[in-house]
């Protein structure tokens, strides 16, 4: 004779399937709010890094090495520094690039230092010098002073200018690495290191990010995020990406 | 009620919480892995700003003699004007060149960013004749004057890179032969020649708008199309690719101007993924 565990009537039954029904809306629902699924216009992304607490940035440097790459065909790994305005929308980033078949917006190529620019509309592309993998390069962005609205980015061989950016909007400063292209996965090995991460204020100058956040964001690549592991930042506001 | 009963009722709450502690902590995991080391010993640092200059043809260093400023100038802005250029003003302090650029109507759009670096880009090429530097090393600025749309004045910086001079594209010296090599190209990726505009800043440059089917599913890129146009090495200076719908609406404007290194790129919503056109990217979910 079956015990009364094992015999479940059909309301039990359907009860059960109703609260595993509940359960996955409740997942889902997380992982909607959290912006997983969310899908941002352009091409596929994985951006694995952090972002600085402070919403009015006048810069950001960073020495950045690049200890591997690995981009797949028709695919660019990035690791830079930027700023971006989200308000006006306004970005600025220098750093290292490697592409694989492709340019990074035309004309950067595989190996150099970049600096990118974009307007609001346009994404515009400078590539500096040729750069070897573990080695480390200072890159910057910043205001030119406390009342312009042009900021200057700078790297190896390159420097170049973005004007636009806001006064008081929601300027940040961001140190990543990013994946970028139509490849059907993730750059692997691929590991960058962000040393001496500095802000900068046209009042106090430079000092080391303090209290920065993970910034990560893909849009469903297979093996993403690119970079799993974005290490808890030293004192130096620097830290890992791998 | 039975014990085995109650204890089936009490994992009636079983599934859905682990169901939803799974996605919480994959989520956790995705978001916000912080438990890392600090960043290791700092390796080798580059001494100073020196390197490998970007070159896009295999061909680069080669020296020609040096033109006097206010004539390549005028020769450079000759033949640009169809592009907007008004005028091109170049100096030198002796080690390195200044180029000034005057434009119609200027708006920082792709298309007017790449005449005025084509500009910038023959300009320093005839001022020091090449040779073996790059343009970090003989560029001390580059600009932009013109007016908007709206009547105001607008400036801006082309910024300096690192291109090497002296490259040679081995143009074809008659614009019947591009026009036909882009006619060829266009057909066999299913897009159809609306127009081509050849320009001889020195070697040629050219701008082509192509027509792109609506039902198109491209299983090609940007770069893949760029490269059947004007060759894997560029065998032009410069190009402007518009792609545009059969009812003359713009879907993506790339343009590259290889002797200053500048690229821009434009797009119409999702037109970046749909032609697999890589760019940086702005951070996303802010």
């Amino acid at each position: 004779m079956a015990t009364n565990s094992a015999r479940l009537s059909g309301f039990d039954r359907g009860l059960s399937v109703a609260h595993l029904l509940v359960g996955f809306v409740m997942a889902l629902g997380l992982l909607l709010t959290t912006g997983v699924f969310a899908s941002p216009a352009g091409a596929e992304i994985s951006q694995d890094g952090r972002r600085t607490a402070w919403t009015a940035a006048d810069g950001s440097f960073v020495t950045v090495v690049g200890n591997g790459f690995s981009a797949r065909p028709n695919q660019c790994v990035i690791y830079s520094t930027l700023t971006y305005d989200s308000d006006a929308p306004r970005m600025i980033q220098s750093g290292l690039v490697r592409c694989n078949g492709i340019q990074l917006t035309g004309s950067c190529p595989d190996g150099q230092t970049f600096v990118e620019r974009y307007n609001g509309t346009s994404y515009f592309c400078r590539p500096g010098y040729g750069f070897n993998n573990g080695t480390a390069y200072d890159a910057t962005t910043y205001r030119q002073s406390s009342t312009s609205l042009t900021f200057t980015g700078h790297v190896s061989g390159t420097t170049w200018e973005q004007a636009g950016f806001g006064l008081t909007n929601n300027v940040r400063g961001y140190a990543w690495g990013e994946a970028t292209g139509t490849a059907a996965n993730c750059p692997a090995p691929s590991k960058g290191t962000f040393n001496q991460w500095k802000k900068y204020s046209t009042s106090a100058g430079w000092s080391y990010v303090t209290g920065s956040s993970v910034h990560q964001w893909d849009d469903g690549w297979a093996n993403a995020p690119c970079w799993a592991t974005v290490s808890a930042a030293a004192s130096d506001g620097g830290f890992n990406v791998d | 009620m039975s014990t085995d009963r109650k204890i089936f009722k009490r994992s009636y709450w079983i599934a859905p919480l682990l169901i939803a502690g799974l996605a919480l902590g994959g989520t956790a995991i995705a978001v916000a892995v912080d438990n890392g080391s600090p960043p290791e010993e700092l390796p080798a640092i580059a001494e100073g700003e020196s390197g490998t200059p970007a070159s896009y043809v295999p061909h680069a260093a080669v020296k020609a003699e040096p033109l006097d400023a206010v004539v390549a100038g005028s020769r450079v802005a000759e033949a640009l004007k169809a592009g907007g250029i008004n005028d091109v003003r170049v100096t030198s302090d002796g080690t390195r060149v200044s180029v000034a650029i005057e434009m119609d109507e200027f708006d920082d759009t792709v298309s007017q960013v790449w005449f005025a670096d084509l500009a910038y880009g023959a300009a320093v090429e005839l001022v020091t004749g090449g040779g073996s530097r790059s343009t970090f090393e003989t560029v001390k600025s580059a600009t932009v004057d013109g007016t908007s749309k709206d009547g105001s004045p607008t400036h801006i910086d082309l910024g300096v890179g690192a291109v090497a001079l002296g490259q040679r594209f081995n143009s074809p010296a008659d614009d019947d032969s591009i026009t036909t090599a882009m006619g060829q190209a266009a057909a066999k990726y299913n897009l159809k020649v609306s127009s081509v505009d050849v320009f001889r800043p020195l070697e040629a440059a050219v701008r082509v708008v192509l027509v792109v089917p609506e039902s198109l599913k491209p299983d090609w890129t940007i770069d893949e199309l760029r490269s059947a146009l004007v060759g894997q090495v560029p065998t032009v200076e410069g190009v402007l690719v518009e792609l545009v719908t059969e009812s003359g609406e713009p879907l993506l404007t790339s343009g590259v101007a290889y002797r200053s290194g500048g690229g821009g790129l434009w797009f119409a919503k999702g037109q970046d993924t749909r032609f697999g056109a890589v760019h940086g990217s702005l951070p996303a979910g802010e």
